[in-house]
């Protein structure tokens, strides 16, 4: 087991996590079409007809708005599921 | 530092994947040489930590936001070749998954944030680790988030100038160089650049203490 000790900082990270949450600041250029409106007062062409060409399975890890700290949640372990997953896949393909 | 779908010229993204290619499948082949019983914990945890860092948005001063990526710990730890893959895998999911940056900009961040920063992070490591292992570490974090911030601004920063209207209405990203340079690079190199470092050194260090435990039981039995 002594090598699976390096999941306690994955532990502690997963636990703090909805501090994530505690900002309404966006990134800069990460933002929705409403801002190119407000700031230059059109929407590039582009941005407007390819920002939404991909619909995501669960948008902005908070698809529950009611309770975006259990979405927040949930999105972190379907995450970190996803990636053992592959990681466990890939070295099956191996052995 | 998710670029979104829309934000990139085709030019720019079908370039990005022209390149990406022979990368993504020469990592991929290091990856699958590397991964085994022994290497399978250690390399999935650390990606996984990475993809959760990422959900860790920290404002600053400025009305932005941002976070670390985690890319440095992998491409010390293993090789760079290895951290690229990973964390293009965490960008994927991410903009499969949750919207989280765009699938034709996957490329580009994926170069920005696994190929060019895992690289960064290992060659200032490299260069550095004799004088002084705790600087070499917050080096390595901090260059690698300054230089993946470098790529996404001068992409994002170029598009003005390759696509516009006729009338100059720039048909992608509207603002230029003057401007993508200092608010994206800016931010990274004050703000998280330095928590890029300390989540390095911190990371390294415990996964260090844990092995120095191993070494201590051992020697008993």
């Amino acid at each position: 087991m002594q090598k699976y000790k390096i999941l306690t900082i994955l532990i502690f990270f997963f636990l703090i996590i909805p501090l994530g949450l505690l900002t309404n600041y966006e990134a800069w250029g990460e933002w929705d079409l409403s801002f190119f409106k407000e700031h230059l007062g059109y929407i590039p062409e582009g941005i407007e007809n390819y920002h939404h060409i991909f619909n995501s399975l669960l948008p902005d890890y908070t698809f529950l708005p009611n309770n975006p700290i259990f979405s927040y949640y949930i999105s972190a372990i379907i995450g970190v599921l996803t990636i053992f997953s592959i990681f466990y896949l890939i070295r099956q393909i191996n052995k | 530092m998710h670029i979104p779908d829309g934000y990139l010229s085709p030019a720019t993204y079908i370039t990005s994947y022209i390149v990406s290619a022979p990368l993504l499948f020469y990592g991929f082949k290091k990856l699958k040489e590397k991964l085994n019983d022994k290497t399978f914990p250690l390399i999935s945890t650390l990606t996984a930590l990475s993809f959760l860092i990422m959900m860790i948005n920290i404002p600053i001063p400025g009305g932005t936001s941002g976070h670390a990526i985690g890319t440095a710990v992998l491409s010390i730890l293993f090789d760079p070749w290895i951290a690229y893959i990973s964390i293009s895998l965490v960008l994927f999911i991410q903009a499969v998954i949750f919207g989280d940056g765009g699938i034709t900009a996957w490329a580009v961040n994926s170069l920005a944030m696994g190929f060019v920063a895992s690289w960064t992070a290992f060659i200032m490591y490299r260069f550095l680790k004799n004088l002084n292992k705790t600087l070499a570490l917050f080096v390595a974090g901090w260059s690698s988030l300054v230089a993946s911030s470098f790529v996404i601004a001068l992409i994002l920063g170029i598009q003005p100038y390759i696509a516009h209207s006729p009338d100059g209405k720039p048909l992608f990203f509207p603002f230029d160089l003057k401007i993508t340079i200092p608010a994206v690079v800016g931010t990274h190199a004050l703000y998280f650049g330095v928590i890029e470092g300390v989540f390095t050194i911190l990371t390294i260090k415990f996964r260090e203490k844990i092995n120095a435990i191993k070494v201590v039981k051992n020697a008993k039995v």
